[in-house]
């Protein structure tokens, strides 16, 4: 067990919508520490295969390994108490809540009095929040919330990160704070599942990159092993340039 | 004339208010207009006339058998039907909270037969307030009302379970993130909310001295005005607008005629939302 | 799409057929049940109109249906007025009563919208109660004249029940078309596209409040003119017709059958009424039978009865 601490092992997943499905049989392996970054083109799956990890999706066929567990059939709350912490696509806060009520309700589903020291943890990480602790989310600005739905993910100290496009609407300062603590997360030991359209970006600060493309995992590797151009091809026409037929890359 | 016409407007209005506050926090989880909710009202002041008439307990204890007795039924009710309406289109909500109200209504009429019955109970002896002869049970209301909206207010701050009413209220889908088990905050908050309903019923009896099944249909219907009125998911707006529909009624009632009392709440309640569309209180507020 | 369009007018004519020679194989009963359930048609297809159209859930059906039921009335008997006039007029002023309610409702949240509707009900029965020197008030309006189908005076007194039938069945004919018309022109485009996304609507340019305006004042109109076949029908009026159960039924109607679609409602007005005849036998428990009903209904086909029984329909047909 403790050899696999922190291991996400995806197998000939199938998840959707009800009768719909969307992620089709797919396979994704995320070693303890890694930081990976999946990308891939609009209506791909990424979110849905975020979802389908934390039991907010459909999941028909396949298994979610973590930890030597499966994870397929499990609800929310018991998914955060095994480790892994969820920040979605748009906003995830409470609007008329204070900061603080904010991150009271992060720790709903831990142990009671989980969340004292946790809290301090989260002020440094992101002390901006410290400042606001009294203030409605409402009134945050989009990066400060951003921050905050970080915080309350991280609150339950995680040892997986999913998270789904933290960059919308933030202007490229706010990206690069948020993109640097990401970093300090990951080398603090959270191994971290990022969905990222700002494909730069990602590529910069993730260990390895994935693509995902009509539910599929179509490449995957470091970084350094692909250009832009290359990228954006696979986007587009799903295989490598020069590739024969289906290309599966492997680091 | 003018006290009596405050005093029963306060008593009518806390009456109300403590119908109206359990609708308003449905609705604040579960975005659904609740049309069994005066039917809540109904059943507790039936519960607390059939303790006291067939059990033979005294008024006193009448009252929480009447919550209690609410208590359970609603709780089979929010587990059949109530969390089936979370994340349900609003037109389901209602639909189904009619089929509830006919349901109640009309088994309480095969039951106990559709005549009215006669509440004997309660303490209506006057005690003079301003030279008025006022009623200890309408004192009773109002105390009621007050301690309950305060004890509310509190709740919903300080409580764990009152936090999270208010984050199922503003975010649904954050509260599925952060492991909230959704349908057991739908539930017991529509047990809260009816028995406060049944509450108002068990006490309000006294008063109005009798009792029939169809008795809740009214309520139901004043009680959207008032949540309306006072701003949907505003605790404080809650009250305040019950007093003033509460008042309104009863200077209607004593200066114009009974017949038209029961028309002030919407011909106020249209009046309202003409000038201000999001209700007297309009904080953004949810609780 | 075409198969579908020719299944569609082929089950309406069926249908259609069905019903002109019913009378023949009925009994003066069913023929009564089935002149309920046209009665109901007219104010269900001004719900559909405003709920299944324009997104908007009005309790003011059955108000409307009442104030052109005494619009109808009071002009038969005071003025003598020929039935088509009456109708019309009855349509006409429901139309005009929803203007003024409209402008500050629709503008309103959809549950408080819900809510002035339910109260405009509440206000219109008030008033039924106390305008005594005009409507009598509990009493209410009794010995209200049969349809005269003529140009102005004198004509055919319609008195069988056999022609009450046809005349119920012609009038819903034209409702129909009526309401067929109004959805599938521009303006009943614009309504669906508000329905499905009322921003994206409002930010191509649809005067949202405007149509949705429309579709309020027309439901207004549909169901004025179903209270005037009623009140000739039953010859009398009095304001229990304010009473929220008939608002319940119209929902239940419209919901039931299939809310944004035109079988759904007509099937919904057969079937519903013919539930509630049915639940006769059993009085006590009938007003039990049909809430639970409902409930059933609403989860186990939210979408409504035709729609599910179409998609059962084609699905084997797609499948070969
Ligand atoms: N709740 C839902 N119910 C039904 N279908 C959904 C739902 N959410 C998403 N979908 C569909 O699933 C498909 C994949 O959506 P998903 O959100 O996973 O894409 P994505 O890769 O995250 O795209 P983006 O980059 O735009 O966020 C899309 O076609 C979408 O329409
Ligand atoms: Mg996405």
């Amino acid at each position: 067990m403790p050899a696999e601490s922190g291991t996400l092992d995806i197998q000939a997943l199938r998840a959707g919508y009800g009768p719909l499905e969307i992620i089709r049989s797919l396979d994704l392996k995320v070693e303890a520490g890694e930081f990976v970054a999946l990308m891939g083109p609009n209506g791909a799956g990424k979110s849905t295969l975020l979802k389908s990890i934390f039991g907010m999706a459909t999941v028909t066929d396949g298994r979610i390994g973590w930890e030597g567990q499966d994870l397929r059939g499990r609800k929310p709350g018991h998914i955060l108490r095994a480790g892994i912490a969820y920040v979605p696509q748009g906003r995830c806060n409470f609007p008329q809540m204070s900061v603080d009520e904010n991150l009271d309700m992060a720790t709903y589903a831990a142990p009671k009095g989980v969340g004292k020291a946790e809290r301090d943890y989260v002020f440094d990480l992101f002390p901006i929040l410290r400042e606001r602790r009294r203030m409605p989310a409402g009134y945050l600005s989009g990066g400060e919330q951003q921050m905050l739905e970080m915080g309350m993910a991280m609150l339950l100290r995680p040892r997986l990160l999913l998270i789904d496009e933290p960059s919308v609407g933030l202007s490229p300062q706010t990206i690069q704070k948020v993109f640097a603590e990401m970093i300090r997360i990951n080398q603090a030991g959270c191994t971290i599942l990022l969905v990222e359209q700002n494909t730069r970006k990602a590529m910069e600060v993730a260990s390895r990159a994935a693509v995902l493309r009509l539910g599929q995992v179509i490449w995957t590797g470091p970084p350094s092993a692909i250009s832009f151009a290359e990228l954006g091809e696979i986007f587009m026409t799903g295989r490598l340039p020069g590739a024969p037929d289906e290309t599966r890359g492997q680091p | 004339m003018l006290t009596d016409v405050a005093v029963n407007g306060i008593t009518a209005g806390s009456v109300y208010a403590l119908v109206a506050v359990g609708m308003t926090i449905i609705f604040g989880v579960l975005r659904a207009i609740n049309f069994a909710h005066g039917e809540y009202y109904m059943l507790g002041t039936f519960g607390a006339w059939w303790a006291i008439e067939t059990v033979e307990l005294p008024y006193l204890v009448s009252i929480p058998a009447a919550v209690v007795i609410v208590g359970v039924i609603a709780f089979a009710i929010g587990v059949l039907v109530m969390r089936r309406l979370i994340d349900a289109p609003f037109q389901i909500g209602v639909v189904a909270t009619l089929g509830v109200s006919l349901v109640l209504q009309n088994v309480v009429i095969l039951v106990f037969g559709g005549s009215y019955k006669m509440f004997d109970g309660g303490w209506i002896e006057p005690v003079d307030i301003f030279g008025a002869g006022v009623s200890q049970q309408r004192i009773i209301i109002v105390i009621a009302a007050l301690v309950i909206f305060g004890g509310l207010e509190l709740m919903v701050r300080r409580t764990r379970f009152g936090k999270t009413m208010r984050a199922v209220a503003q975010n649904i889908e954050a509260c599925k993130i952060m492991g909230v088990d959704v349908p057991r905050v739908v539930t017991g908050t529509f047990v809260l909310g009816c028995c406060l309903a049944a509450l108002s019923g068990a006490l309000t009896a006294p008063v109005t001295g009798s009792l029939y099944g169809g008795m809740g249909t009214a309520i139901t219907v004043k009680t959207f005005a008032i949540i309306v009125m006072g701003g949907v998911g505003n605790v404080g707006g809650t009250l305040l607008a019950a007093w003033l529909l509460g008042l309104m009624e009863s200077a209607v009632a004593g200066y114009l005629g009974l017949q038209f009392r029961d028309a002030v709440a919407f011909v106020a309640l249209i009046a309202v939302l003409t000038v201000m569309p999001g209700g007297l209180f309009s904080r953004r507020e949810r609780f | 799409m075409g198969s579908d369009m020719r299944l569609r007018i082929g089950g309406f004519a069926g249908f259609l057929a069905l019903l002109l020679v019913a009378p023949a194989f009925l009994g003066e009963y069913q023929v009564h049940a089935l002149i309920v359930s046209l009665t109901f048609l007219l104010p269900a297809l001004g719900l559909n109109l405003i709920l299944g159209y324009a997104g908007m859930l009005s309790f003011a059906q059955m108000a409307f249906f009442g104030i052109g039921a005494y619009v109808s009335a009071l002009m038969a008997m005071r003025w003598g007025t020929p039935f088509w006039l009456n109708f019309l007029a009855a349509g006409v002023v429901a139309g005009v009563v929803a203007l003024p309610l409209g402008i500050p409702a629709l503008r309103l949240r959809k549950y408080s919208f819900v809510m002035c509707t339910l109260g405009f009900a509440v206000i219109a029965q008030t008033l039924a109660k106390n305008w005594v020197s005009v409507t009598r008030g509990d009493l209410g309006l009794s010995n209200v004249p049969r349809p005269m189908l003529g140009l102005w005076s004198g004509g055919i007194e319609i008195r069988g029940i056999t022609s009450y039938y046809y005349l119920a069945l012609g009038l819903s004919v034209i409702a129909v078309l009526a309401f067929l018309a109004i959805v599938s022109s521009p303006a009943g485009r614009y309504m669906i596209a508000i329905r499905e996304d009322e921003t994206l609507a409002a930010s191509v340019g649809a005067p949202t409040w405007r149509y949705r305006m429309a579709a309020f004042v027309l439901s207004g109109v549909f169901a004025g003119c179903g209270g005037s076949f009623y009140v000739h029908y039953y010859t009398v009026i009095s304001p229990t017709i304010f009473d929220p159960y008939y608002g319940n039924t119209l929902l239940v109607i419209v919901l039931g059958g299939g809310v944004g679609t035109l079988g759904g409602v007509v099937a919904g007005s057969f079937i519903f009424v013919a539930l509630s005849e049915v639940l006769r036998v059993a009085p006590d428990i009938r007003m039990i039978a049909y809430g639970l009903l409902l409930i059933v209904v609403v989860f186990g086909c939210p979408e409504g009865l035709l729609p599910l029984l179409m998609r059962k329909l084609r699905r084997p047909t797609h499948a070969t």
